[in-house]
């Protein structure tokens, strides 16, 4: 058993609670964003529940094809995909949807039908106590990741960014700001860590994870309760 | 005419916290283009 795996345990069980936390506002409020953030979120607690269960009881096929998938492959995406429903018009996000839906099957079916090494991820740089990618043998498959990843780090946190900033701009709703900023730095975190691990910074992509879940717990929490702002002294501007 | 304030931390803070967010971005990308250029 590694120590290491309580980390990613940690992150799946908060990643849970956070999906469950976003499926209960989605019920109450049916607005798509928070269902698709809620899907984000569970696969973020497939994804660490995967990795805590390579550290506990060791390598298994079908665990690290869930890990890849969910993990590695479909969580930024998906999570993106929310903000994307929350801040573009509706027909662009539905057909980002359809685009997104279609890619996620054809990685199903890419990482399910992969060949696999474990021995892959022990390299000059991995020591293969965490899972990672290079375990896929099949060419082709780990070049799908950068493009869900990047289409889901840039949307989620450039959404969160460009929502921060509007309402900054007009000097409203301080919460929305301060949750955006974090939600932000929550979803940047787990993609700093993924590039890390593979310079072979070891625990790097667990750690990353932890924080990113913790911080966009954090940030939605914030997002979504008002904070009790003390009456700010008006300062006069210069106009004219 | 007066302007709308945040509290004076939040006035400082959240603009100096997009910029690095947003440096992290550019850094993540040079990053990802390192990573995926050197495979």
């Amino acid at each position: 058993m590694n120590p290491i795996a309580f980390i990613p345990l940690t992150s799946a069980v908060i990643s849970l609670v956070f999906s469950v936390f976003v499926f209960r506002r989605y019920l109450e409020k049916h607005h798509t964003h928070n269902l698709l953030w809620s899907i984000g979120m569970l696969f973020y607690a497939i994804g660490g529940a995967c990795e805590a269960f390579y550290g506990f009881l060791g390598w298994n096929p079908l665990v690290f094809r869930l890990w890849y998938l969910f993990g590695a492959l479909l969580v930024a995406a998906w999570l993106g995909q929310g903000t994307v429903y929350l801040l573009a018009k509706p027909r662009l996000a539905n057909i980002l949807m359809v685009v997104l839906a279609l890619g996620s099957l054809f990685g199903a079916y890419r990482v399910f039908t992969a060949q696999l090494d474990p021995a892959g991820m022990i390299s000059s740089l991995h020591t293969g106590s965490e899972l990672s990618g290079g375990a896929i043998q099949t060419p082709g498959v780990r070049m799908l990741t950068p493009f869900f990843n990047l289409y889901g780090t840039l949307a989620l946190v450039g959404g969160a960014l460009y929502s921060a900033f509007l309402f900054f701009r007009k000097r409203v709703l301080l919460h929305r700001v301060v949750g955006n900023v974090l939600i932000a730095t929550g979803a940047i975190l787990p993609a700093f860590g993924g590039a890390f691990s593979r310079f072979g910074i070891p625990g790097a992509l667990y750690i990353s994870e932890l924080l990113g879940a913790i911080i966009l717990f954090i940030g939605f929490l914030r997002a979504t309760s008002p904070m009790p702002v003390q009456k700010a002294a008006a300062q006069p501007t210069v106009s004219g | 005419m007066a302007r709308k304030q945040y509290p004076p931390f939040y006035e400082k803070a959240i603009p100096i916290a997009l910029v690095i967010i947003g440096l992290l971005v550019v850094a993540l990308l040079v990053i990802i283009g390192i990573v995926f250029s050197s495979q």
